[in-house]
């Protein structure tokens, strides 16, 4: 009897002791996906941040930029210097479910391109990319993360090229044209008040409908000058460009005199 | 001495049950569903970024915005996009969902939170 006893305690103990290993390595395992799927969480997590914090803050540039644009009009004889000025930046950081990130942003005008460059920064499209013809900005993004206590961390520095569909090129050959259009008719009749209006008005029409054929709205003006010289001046207005915040306006000056 | 050995094999059956009942796997496994449920959650709204694009979500009317939403809304997954603390009313969230996410973005003029749940299967 005392026998069976001790082979029944024994046989518990082995039983007991099979089930709590077991129980323990499958507790183990089930951590091990729990902290798996947690790891995982935070890098899907962290991906998801770095695209809306990289499209944030390009967003953020190319507002800044189209903000420039509307309220400096440019003038026709420094077109490239006043895209070259062009210069916008633009951070953000902060803490998101853990994750601590930052993220900053700085453009300036492209180089000229002669075809459309595709850019993989597609959260900001249709301004992600150059188009040939408007304006182009490259634009240098940095952004990192860290999370889990450090564990999972992000690091992400780029350049991007990023677009603003003003029509600079256009807006250089109509100041170019228009100009010398101008010149040419006022400088045909010198110290003829009359014949120079006349000659202003005959060719105001086709300078006109030349702007509006390159989407720009064209108003043009003249004075007489000291001696017999004329001076001329032209305003050329892009309404309604699709920017990054909304649609806006940009203005482009010119003038010019006759000897 | 038989006191002492039905005791030790007592206390030994105690502690081995009390382990095995402290060592439950089911709340590991369930935060792995729920951090699962989470990753998904926040593909989904990455998916809804690339698709909208930020350009959108910073220019749009709340109308156009919450069409988007419900459009990228489905049975099991339903997005709601608040825009400068307007939210759109006709997206309700389920009432006990597996998983929730959010995002908040600072767009140029004005702040946007894509909010996304998983529904119970």
């Amino acid at each position: 009897m005392a026998r069976k006893a001790v082979a029944a305690t024994l046989a518990s103990v082995v039983l007991l002791t099979v089930l709590v290993v077991a129980d323990a390595t499958v507790m183990s395992a089930q951590d091990n996906l729990a902290s798996s799927a947690q790891t995982s969480h935070l890098e899907s997590r962290e991906l998801l941040l770095e695209e809306s914090l990289a499209g944030g803050v390009s967003l953020q540039v190319l507002a800044e930029v189209q903000g420039y644009l509307s309220s400096n009009p440019a003038e026709c004889d420094g077109l490239p210097q006043y895209f070259a000025s062009i210069s916008a930046s633009s951070s953000s950081s902060g803490e998101d479910s853990g994750i601590a990130y930052s993220a900053n942003a700085t453009a300036g005008e492209a180089p000229a391109l002669q075809a459309v460059e595709s850019d993989n920064l597609t959260v900001v499209a249709p301004f992600a990319g150059a188009v040939p013809g408007v304006l182009d900005l490259r634009e240098a993004l940095s952004v990192n993360e860290v999370g889990g206590g450090g564990s999972v961390s992000l690091e992400r520095e780029e350049t991007h090229t990023l677009n603003l569909p003003i029509e600079a090129d256009s807006a250089s050959s109509l100041c170019a044209s228009t100009l010398a259009s101008l010149g040419a008719a006022l400088s045909r009749s010198p110290c003829n008040a009359t014949m120079e209006q006349s000659a202003f008005v005959s060719v105001l029409p086709g300078l006109v409908a030349d702007a509006a054929a390159l989407r720009f709205t064209l108003a043009a003006g003249w004075v007489s000058g000291p001696g017999c010289s004329a001076a001329y001046w032209v305003t050329l207005v892009e309404p309604g460009v699709a920017g990054a915040t909304g649609s806006f306006d940009w203005t482009v000056r010119g003038s010019g005199t006759t000897a | 001495m038989q006191f002492i050995d039905i005791a030790v094999a007592s206390g030994y059956a105690a502690l081995c049950l009390s382990l095995i009942v402290l060592m439950n796997p089911v709340a590991p496994r369930e935060a792995a569903v729920e951090a699962g449920a989470q990753s998904a959650l926040d593909s989904a709204i990455s998916s809804y970024l690339e698709h909208v694009g930020l350009p959108f979500l910073a220019t749009s009317s709340a109308a156009a915005i919450c069409a988007s939403a419900a459009e990228a809304s489905n049975s099991t997954l339903v997005f709601d996009v608040v825009v400068q603390g307007e939210g759109c009313g006709s997206l309700a969230a389920p009432s006990s969902p597996l998983a929730s996410s959010s995002l908040t973005l600072d767009l140029p003029s004005r702040s946007v939170e894509i909010e996304a749940w998983l529904a119970r299967q």
